[in-house]
């Protein structure tokens, strides 16, 4: 059987060190206003935390509920320290289990306690924590690996396993957007893209060049479609092992979130979804180097999947 | 074996997240919702991806004028985007689109006017959407967008 894509360890890699740039790119902006944002003083105070309070899960309002917490200021201020630390280890890959735990259980009380706050990228930014959780990023670029020298790699079955997960949660994001678009009036009359660079919240100072450029219908029109082709049609694609299409398509969704980005100024969510794109597919962009490696292992040598998994590399 | 159940609970997972995508209206019964939600608040997996979906809609904002000390009139607006706080406030705003909703943020902007400004007077609180010129407006005159006032009130802290 021809593998449909080429799956590599350092795959993980981008997922460990993405996810704890991100996480620290979120302490940055975060940090001068955390009592407006997560105290009961701040904007979402009791009057909706109570109600919206989830009695199944940790969330900050009831741990400072639970021990009592006066002085709320101190106590983000230390919890949102410890996140940054966490971080910081998780970027180095020192103590990976360990800080991944306590970066997904610190982001999981603020989004559970906060619901209200939460953007499209909070959501990503917790799947992708659960998954640096669960998975062995340890193994791959980490401190933890150099300070034990160890020389273990990933089996290629269980790589593919975890890669496999990440690809398909991928699609399924990338489906359902576009699936749920679909039909919308906007998006299918093409005046869609036009519609989101007009909000006031996503004007950066690229904004007066796209509108001029997007005033006119067929550019927009072009825009808003291809927006949706993208998103509708990557989840299939991106499985169909054609000349350099795979590399094409995970360039071509790269550039859209580079485009939401820059333009829309939505720089966290295109970073956690450039993150989530080059988790799952990357490997496709190391794919012709590694074709001699590929024709190998379709062999099913043992002997040549040692030398393949030797190099954290894998196919499947 | 641990492979095995590894494998088990990864599939497992990914039917979660499928179910709770929105991809699918499968039931309204409130104790298969409140899986997913019990899932989703623990892993992450089950949230909705229908961003800008089924269309884009017009931008929510909330315009104050705050007299301070019977002769200034400051104005401030929220949902615009400015910084994280604003993004954020932005992100409430666009969660409920209802009349009881807008009254409800009203009251927590004024409190927040009230925290930032000690000496405030009374406060005017306009909750609107901004509404996009045609293309062809803009090509033509540069039009900017109009503000459409939806909800108002003015609030005094006693």
């Amino acid at each position: 059987m021809k593998p449909v894509t080429f799956n590599h360890a350092i795959q993980l890699a981008v997922l460990r060190i993405g996810v704890a740039l991100t996480v620290m790119a979120k302490i940055w902006v975060e940090f001068d206003q955390l009592d407006m944002l997560f105290s009961q003083h701040g904007i979402i105070q009791e009057v909706l935390t109570k109600p919206l309070d989830i009695s199944y899960v940790i969330s900050l309002p009831k741990v400072i509920d639970f021990f009592g917490i006066q002085n709320e200021h101190l106590f983000l201020t230390s919890l949102y320290a410890v996140f940054g630390l966490a971080a910081c280890c998780l970027l180095l890959g020192f103590q990976t289990k360990i800080s991944a735990f306590i970066c997904l259980l610190i982001h999981l009380m603020v989004f559970n306690g906060y619901n209200l706050l939460a953007f499209g990228f909070d959501g990503f930014l917790f799947s992708l924590l659960f998954y640096t959780l669960i998975f062995p990023v340890e193994k791959v670029f980490s401190l933890d690996r150099l300070i034990k020298g160890s020389t273990e790699v990933i089996a290629p079955e269980r790589l593919n396993l975890y890669l496999r997960v990440l690809q398909i949660h991928l699609c399924i994001v990338y489906f359902t957007a576009g699936f749920s678009k679909f039909g919308g009036q906007e998006w299918m009359n093409g005046t869609a893209i036009w519609k989101a660079i007009n909000q006031p919240q996503f004007y950066t100072g690229l904004t007066p060049f796209i509108k001029s450029l997007a005033s006119y219908p067929w550019i927009s029109a072009a825009l808003t479609w291809g927006t949706l082709a993208i998103e509708l049609f990557f989840p299939f694609l991106i499985w169909i092992r054609w000349g350099k299409m795979q590399a094409s398509l995970l360039i071509g969704v790269i550039l859209m979130h580079v485009f939401i980005g820059a333009v829309m100024g939505l720089q966290m969510f295109a970073w956690i979804m450039i993150v989530f794109d080059l988790s799952a597919f990357g490997g496709v962009l190391f794919r012709k180097p590694n074709l001699r490696f590929l024709a190998i292992f379709d062999r099913k040598s043992n002997t040549y999947e040692e030398k393949i998994s030797g190099l954290n590399g894998c196919g499947n | 074996m641990k492979h095995k159940l590894l494998k088990g609970f990864l599939i497992f997972h990914l039917c979660m997240v499928v179910l709770g995508s929105g991809l699918m209206e499968i039931s309204e019964n409130k104790i298969y919702d409140g899986i997913i939600l019990r899932y989703s608040s623990w892993t992450g997996g089950g949230f909705g991806y229908s961003f800008f979906s089924p269309n884009v809609g017009n931008q929510t904002v909330v315009k104050t004028y705050t007299l301070i000390g019977h002769k200034t009139l400051k104005q401030d607006a929220f949902g615009t985007g400015k910084d994280i706080l604003d993004c954020r406030f932005s992100s409430v705003l666009h969660t409920f689109r209802n009349h009881k909703a807008y009254e409800l943020m009203s009251r927590v902007v004024a409190s927040y006017i009230f925290a930032k400004y000690p000496d405030a007077g009374p406060t005017y609180i306009s909750i609107g959407e901004y509404m996009p010129p045609s293309m062809n407006e803009y090509r033509l005159s540069r039009k900017a967008n109009r503000f459409r006032e939806i909800c108002n009130g003015t609030y005094t802290y006693k």
